[in-house]
């Protein structure tokens, strides 16, 4: 009697708990989203999404690409600084549900095979993977990656970047917030992209040197991530597999605005990647396409 | 693995449902293969460390036993459980230190020294299991405990994972039986237990996590701010710190009440001392106790001439400061309470005259609000070096604590709000200055409150329905307002 008792206010506890917080994600779900670039690329995606012939999927490479010279429906999912493991996780959930999908536009980079943002200690790079699992439909997780998963399928309760207590106090969100909503500042008209693409500014983009960032970014990885670079090349491959599978054409590429970042790039990750997974693209050619 | 990590809402859950799932005879393994992972969540090789020291000090446990009382051998023992454990420290923690120090020394008089440091990770905790493991071959040396024959057990004892690497640092006479008692599953412990927990994670991800925003801000670079800014992210510290440490302990504490564990209590509401000597009875008490009971006595205590009773003091707190940190920083803080305590004592007669001649003695509370209220700043004075970096930044801070103070005050009669928050506002919105703030008042109401018992048995005489309302409350006031992005707890790095 007395352990009936005690299961049915656990029961209750939990119960109303689980109240509490649906509350608190149906409150979070009416603010301003976190990320509500990204948030309206998906949305935007999905609106169209029996019209979309091409996905532009990756990392920011992806820039220059631009639909309407190409003559295709297309649309831009890529995020900056997107990994292998992201862009096969966007890619599987979105096979089925764009039945129009013909093409998709891969960049293949100097850290294409060496960036795992869930092996990075810098909270923006996580921040990637709490986006891809916020916003793209899918309940299944990236390999090992299960707590970016539940930071982001819970996005709307537990809300990392602001204390949205305030926001009931105020009209508008404090300053220190409003930066997460400048992206909608620089809204694009182009499908998916948010962000401007005029010749000149990818030119000045690619001149802006990160390639010392992203040097710092493969080797925090690499310690974190012990195969990175096997892992990600099979997750590669597995990418392009899924694909095959639909009849879908993969474009790889890199795109030349980016090719200072090349020459600013330490040699070595550089040599190793044409070495070694130099190679692995055309074995991934010669295996699968 | 951190207390505020995801992991742990997943690994306590298992473990605890194991446990009680698991034939008694079988749970002391359960709970050392936890409590190993646990640890070797952060950096798997260095279990090894843990391992070692175990070794070592179940070997001289059972020789020591096996040797008659006060012989050479069992003296032989000891010597080597306390070289190995204080070897083991000294080797990670300290000798990089040491190392720096006399190569500045050599320096200065222009002296070759080529002693190389080590590039050596400093292991979590490791100050708390040492203090743990020779607590227990100091006490079968002297008699008062017999030694342990069950290796997993007492394996377990050094690494039990609630308390392995932040504490309570708890005494073999206590937690070792405890490991060979049967513990059903008990809803009411349970629920104590968490809600215990559950106040933990309040201090720390609410409180703490808030207020270190703004005290790293001004510790980081203190040559950018001024006297109110100093003396604001001190009195925060002195919060943060709290909420830090006896956040992490309520959830060690409440995650072995859960398993039917009693750990000791390692917090007292300390703010709330009147004197120095009252704030270490309340502040970190398994390490107050354990220095008083391993150091200070075999000393001499207060037993032996009175200049040799303050060196015993100076020096307890001289090596406590050292215990938490290799730097200088920290024996200047032990110093500094050390100091405090001799102080107290030289000036007992002369403070009570005083309060006689203010007749401050026939207003208890107006006395009692005094003594709390100085003891607070002396506490927070000596926090200055203990958060700082480096002693050039303690002193720089130091000197400049009142700079500044006479134009904000100018300001605050001006009525220039600005002025007057800007240098509060350091690194955070006002809106977070007054979260902080307003989470410390909770946080000391609720203190106020436990004067006369603790809240939890406070909160088990509400109706049903309040209690789950409060519990629910404290859930949704963490996510909306506690920090998530990932920080240590301070302790860990002791």
């Amino acid at each position: 009697m007395k352990a009936l008792r005690h299961i049915l206010n656990a029961a209750g506890f939990t119960t109303g708990l689980l109240l509490v917080l649906a509350g608190l994600a149906r409150f979070g779900a009416s603010r301003d989203p976190i990320y509500p670039a990204v948030k309206t690329r998906w949305d935007n995606l999905f609106r169209q999404r029996h019209e979309i012939e091409a996905l532009a999927v990756g990392h920011s490479h992806c820039r220059g690409i631009d639909f309407d010279t190409l003559g295709i429906r297309g649309y831009h999912v890529w995020e900056g600084g997107g990994d292998a493991f992201e862009t096969e996780y966007i890619v599987r959930h979105l096979i089925p549900r764009l039945p129009n999908l013909k093409v998709v536009f891969y960049p293949a980079s100097y850290f294409t095979f060496y960036f795992d943002n869930a092996a990075s200690d810098d909270q923006d790079r996580n921040s990637n993977r709490i986006k891809t699992y916020a916003y793209c439909p899918g309940w299944t997780w990236i390999r090992g990656d299960w707590r970016n998963f539940i930071k982001g399928k819970l996005i709307n309760v537990i809300r990392p970047e602001r204390d949205y207590l305030f926001e009931l106090l105020y009209k508008n969100p404090p300053a220190a917030e409003r930066v997460y909503l400048r992206e909608h500042d620089g809204a694009s008209t182009a499908p998916g992209l948010f962000e401007p693409r005029t010749l000149e500014e990818l030119i000045s983009l690619s001149e802006t040197n990160r390639a010392a960032e992203h040097q710092r970014l493969i080797l925090d990885m690499g310690k974190n991530h012990r195969h990175l670079a096997k892992d990600a090349r099979k997750s590669v491959e597995r990418t392009l597999k899924d694909l095959r599978k639909h009849d879908i054409q993969v474009v790889f590429f890199t795109p030349p605005v980016f090719l200072s970042l090349y020459r600013t790039l330490q040699s070595r990750p550089c040599r190793r990647t044409k070495g070694r997974h130099g190679s692995a693209g055309r074995k991934i050619r010669r295996r699968l396409l | 693995m951190l207390f505020n990590s995801l992991e742990f809402l997943v690994f306590f859950p298992l473990v605890t449902a194991a446990y009680f799932l698991c034939p008694h005879r079988f749970r002391w393994a359960l709970l050392l293969a936890a409590s190993y992972y646990f640890y070797m969540c952060w950096k798997a090789e260095y279990i090894v460390l843990i391992i070692v020291s175990t070794l070592i000090d179940y070997t001289a446990g059972l020789r020591m036993v096996s040797a008659p009382s006060g012989s050479r051998r069992r003296k032989a023992w000891l010597m080597l459980s306390l070289a190995g454990n204080l070897g083991l420290l000294f080797s990670f923690k300290y000798f990089n230190f040491f190392n720096d120090s006399a190569r500045a020394i050599f320096e200065h008089f222009n002296l070759m020294y080529h002693v190389p440091a080590f590039k050596l990770l400093l292991p979590v905790g490791i100050s708390f299991y040492t203090f743990q493991t020779l607590s227990y071959s100091i006490d079968v040396y002297r008699g008062r405990q017999q030694a342990e024959r069950h290796l997993g057990i007492f394996a377990l004892y050094v690494s039990f994972f609630p308390q392995l690497v932040a504490g309570p640092i708890e005494r073999c006479s206590r937690l070792l039986p405890q490991f060979y008692e049967k513990h059903n599953f008990d809803y009411v412990r349970a629920t104590s237990g968490l809600k215990l927990m559950l106040w933990g994670f309040f201090k720390k991800l609410v409180v703490a996590d808030r207020l270190a925003v703004f005290v790293s801000t001004v510790y980081q670079r203190p040559c950018d701010f001024e006297g109110v800014s100093f003396i604001m992210a001190t009195v925060f510290f002195a919060f943060q710190i709290y909420c830090d440490f006896s956040g992490y302990s309520d959830i060690a504490i409440g995650g072995a009440q859960v398993m039917g564990f009693n750990l000791m209590d390692n917090f007292n509401r300390p703010y709330f001392s009147k004197s120095i000597s009252e704030f270490w009875g309340r502040w970190h008490i398994s390490l107050s106790t354990w220095f008083r009971d391993y150091l200070y006595i075999p000393l001499g205590g207060n037993r032996v001439s009175k200049p040799r009773w303050h060196f015993n003091l100076f020096l307890v707190f001289l090596v406590s400061g050292l215990w938490h940190g290799a730097n200088w920083t920290f024996v200047v803080w032990g110093a500094l309470h050390g100091f405090y305590l001799i102080f107290a004592i030289w000036t007992a007669g002369l403070r009570e005259k005083f309060c006689a001649l203010t007749h401050l003695n026939r207003l208890p509370r107006l006395h009692k609000t005094i003594n709390v209220a100085v003891t607070f700043a002396l506490v927070c004075f000596a926090w200055i070096f203990f958060r700082a970096g480096r002693l050039y930044d303690a002193f720089y801070m130091v000197r400049h604590l009142f700079s500044g103070i006479p134009n904000w005050f100018g300001n605050l009669i001006a009525l220039d709000t600005d002025a007057v928050l800007r240098p509060l506002l350091v690194g955070q919105t006002l809106e977070d200055f007054l979260l902080a703030a307003g989470a410390i008042g909770f946080m000391e109401i609720i203190h106020l409150l436990q004067r006369h018992g603790s809240m939890r048995q406070m909160l088990g005489t509400w109706p049903l329905p309040l209690r789950w309302a409060a519990c629910w409350i404290m859930i949704a006031a963490i996510i909306i307002l506690g920090r998530f992005n990932i920080t240590e707890f301070i302790y860990f790095q002791f």
